[in-house]
This record gives C-alpha cells, structure tokens and sequence, in this order.
C-alpha cells in the first residue's frame, strides 16, 4: 500500500509536471481542445456562430435605422453576441491565470500588473474583432495596488472575485434586456454594461472588489461570529428547508416573511425575483439586532414553530 | 451560480468558524466554496478569512461545511484521504487563521 505522504509527493510532481507543460506550449493539458464549434476565431474560411466584426457593424448600422420590435432584437443580438466573445476570452484568460501561478506571483512586484497582463492576454489578439470594436476608446483604470496585500491573495480568490463581479453585471444586463426597451436601454447603455462586464473580469476589478470587502464590515462580521448560538445555527437550517418546500405551493409564507422584514412583494414576482429578495436577506442577519427580526418574522410567517 | 464573499473573524476557534460559515451558507441558500487567509488584517485589524460562497438552487443545499485542522501536510493528506475514503468532498486546503494563528485547515462535506 502505498503511504500517503508518498501520494502526496507524487500529487506534487504531477502538478509541476503540467505546470512545465503549460509553460512548453503544451495548451491542451490544462483544459481539452476547443470544439471547432465554438472556437474562436474560427476555423479559417469557416462560419461557426463566432460573432464577427463585420456582423456588429452591419448590425449595429442597422439597429440605428430601426424602430420598436425589430430594434430591440438588433440590440439583445449584439449585446448577447459581445457577451459572448466577453466570456470567450475570459475563460481563456481564467485558465492562463490559474496554470501560470508561480509567474503570477513573481510579477506580484510590479505595479499595473493586472491591467497590463489582462490587456496582454485578452487584447492583443483581439484588436481587429467586435470586442476590439467594443472597447474602441475605454482605457483602463490604474490600481494602486499594496504588494502585501496583492502577494496574499491566491489566484483563486481573485478569479472567484472576477467571477462575482461578471456575474452581478451579467444578471443586470440579461434582466435590463428583457424588461426594458430600446427607449429606455438602448445600445448605447448595453455598450457600456458591457464595458463594466469585460473590465469586472480583470485583476484589477478583482483586487479593487477584495479590497472593498476586506476594508468594511469587519467590526459587524466578527460581531456574527461570536453570536451565532447553536439555537441561531438550528433556525438557519429549518427556515432554509422551510423556505424551499413553501416553492413547490407558490412560496406564499415566504412572500408574508420578506413583507414582515419590510421587503416590497410584488404579486407579480417569479420565483427567481422571490428567491433573490430571500438570498439579499443573508448579509443583514450579520446584524444581531435584524437576525432577531428575521428569525421572529420567520415564525410569524409560520415557516418555523 | 452567484458568488458572493464573507469576512470571518479569524481569532474564532474552529468550532466556531464552522458554525459560522453553516449559519451563512443556509441564510444566503449558498454553499462554501473556498476558504482563505484575508489581508483585511492590514491595518491592523484582527486576523481575518476570507469565505467564497456559491449560490445553489432552492431545494438543492448540500450537507453543511465542515471543517478539520491538521498539524501539517503530511497530516493534512492523511485527513483528506480518510474523509473521502468515507464518501466525503474536500472543498478546501488552505492555511487559514484559527484562534489567531495560521493553522492548515481542510473543509469537506
């Protein structure tokens, strides 16, 4: 049998031995070969749904002569067909940044290194593409970065951070597309949603977001941690499977325990919009004096005894 | 799914950390993701980790974060071989502050 602290030493050759691989140009160990599908570009003298430059502004030109119905399909193609090439390069660059960790730390010491490195990953290859045509204009921003702080974080927590800033863009973007019309979200608005979209996946939008999070809420934080009693641990688990089983009949206890917690409901709400009100809830229990409230609005609504 | 981040407090015991990040993951219907030293601690502040959360559907929360300290690696690789030998998922393996000082730390479920 073998010894786990011998497992442990080959789990480590393994690792450098992609790390090494990696950096040979070896680009298909850390993820398998991009369909020709979806690769992008494409294949060449080949279509493959790739949203196109010329696409764009044979759009975008079209979109500037339209009106109602059709205008507003002209705007959601071109706002999902950018995100599109937005997620395309971000993956790549999120794949680049997890297998080149040791190099990331070494550039740890220079300044603008997010910027600098995302503009090297990401626009170098895409000057003469729809998000080149995009981002026409936009410069980014410079981060005075503190290197202590820069060197702790791991290349993880930053892409989880990226993530969670695409993410929250992206919702707002998609829910703006379709309830909103081009009178009130035309182009030009998504154009620069999409900006914020493409930028919130950097390493300085990363660096800037952790920092915010690490900068506040400490004191309220720590004040969570030393009063979440064992009882408040227990109601956390039955108002969580409370809520879940009130889905399946509509959710109606948990619309009474969002208004009891002075959360607007709307009869008109999906479920995802219900679910979503109940999730931004979370945060505010960090406060003692609100976790009372939503634990005794929790009974009123009868989803716990 | 979402993610969403969480300061705690890194002077808690484990014990504590644990019902903590158990309390957040089914407030926020989220699961614990990832768990790592924070430099909120910067200015001088108490030591702090950062907690990675990620939304998971209604209905779908799965078995609550636990977490186990090791005296070192090769302990650590022993902790994680016998929790997934008992079916468990190593979500993390990080060194994260406990009572004040950077301990190793694995969370499973």
């Amino acid at each position: 049998m073998l010894r786990l602290s011998s497992i442990w030493k080959a789990s480590k050759i393994v690792q450098s031995a992609l790390l090494v691989a990696a950096l040979l140009g070896c680009s298909h160990i850390e993820r398998p070969p991009i369909p020709k599908v979806i690769v992008d570009p494409p294949p060449p003298d080949s279509v493959n749904g790739t949203y196109t430059l010329d696409q764009y502004n044979t759009d975008l030109t079209a979109y500037a002569s339209a009106t109602g119905d059709a205008q507003a399909v002209l705007r959601n193609k071109m706002a999902y067909g950018v995100m599109a090439e937005i997620d395309y390069v971000y993956r790549n660059y999120e794949v680049s940044l997890f297998m080149n960790q040791s190099t990331f730390n070494v550039l740890a010491d220079t300044l603008q290194l997010g910027l600098a490195t995302a503009t090297t990953i990401t626009n170098g290859e895409r000057a003469k593409t729809v998000l080149g045509a995009v981002l026409t204009g936009v410069t980014g921003t410079t981060l005075s970065i503190d290197k202590n702080f820069f060197r702790q974080q791991t290349v993880q927590a930053l892409i989880s951070s990226m993530q969670a800033n695409r993410d929250r863009i992206k919702a707002l973007i998609i829910q703006r597309l379709d309830t909103q019309d081009t009178a009130t979200y035309p182009y030009q608005a998504v154009r620069s949603d999409l900006i914020n979209y493409f930028f919130a996946g950097t390493l300085p939008a990363a660096l800037q977001q952790l920092h915010q999070v690490a900068g506040t809420n400490a004191e309220t934080q720590r004040a969570v941690l030393e009063q979440v009693s064992t009882a408040d641990l227990k109601n956390s688990f039955a108002i969580n499977a409370a809520i879940a089983a009130d889905k399946a009949n509509g959710f109606p206890k948990t619309k009474q325990f969002l208004t009891l917690l002075g959360v607007q409901v709307d009869p008109t709400m999906t479920d995802a919009q219900i679910e979503a009100a109940v999730r931004s809830l979370a945060p505010r229990t960090i406060d003692p004096e609100f976790r009372t409230k939503y634990f005794a609005a929790a009974k009123s609504a009868g989803l716990i005894n | 799914m979402a993610t969403n981040q969480q300061l705690v407090d890194g002077s808690l015991s484990l014990d504590q950390q644990q019902q903590s990040l158990q309390f957040f993951e089914q407030v926020s219907f989220a699961k614990l993701i990832d768990y790592t030293k924070s430099g909120s601690n910067s200015n001088g502040g108490p030591p702090a980790n950062q907690a990675t959360f990620q939304d998971v559907p209604f209905g779908q929360q799965p078995p609550p974060i636990q977490l186990q300290a090791a005296k070192d690696d090769n302990d650590a690789a022993s902790i994680m071989a016998a929790q997934v030998k008992a079916g468990k998922t190593i979500v993390f393996h990080a060194t994260v502050f406990v009572g004040g000082k950077e301990t190793i730390v694995i969370g499973f479920r």
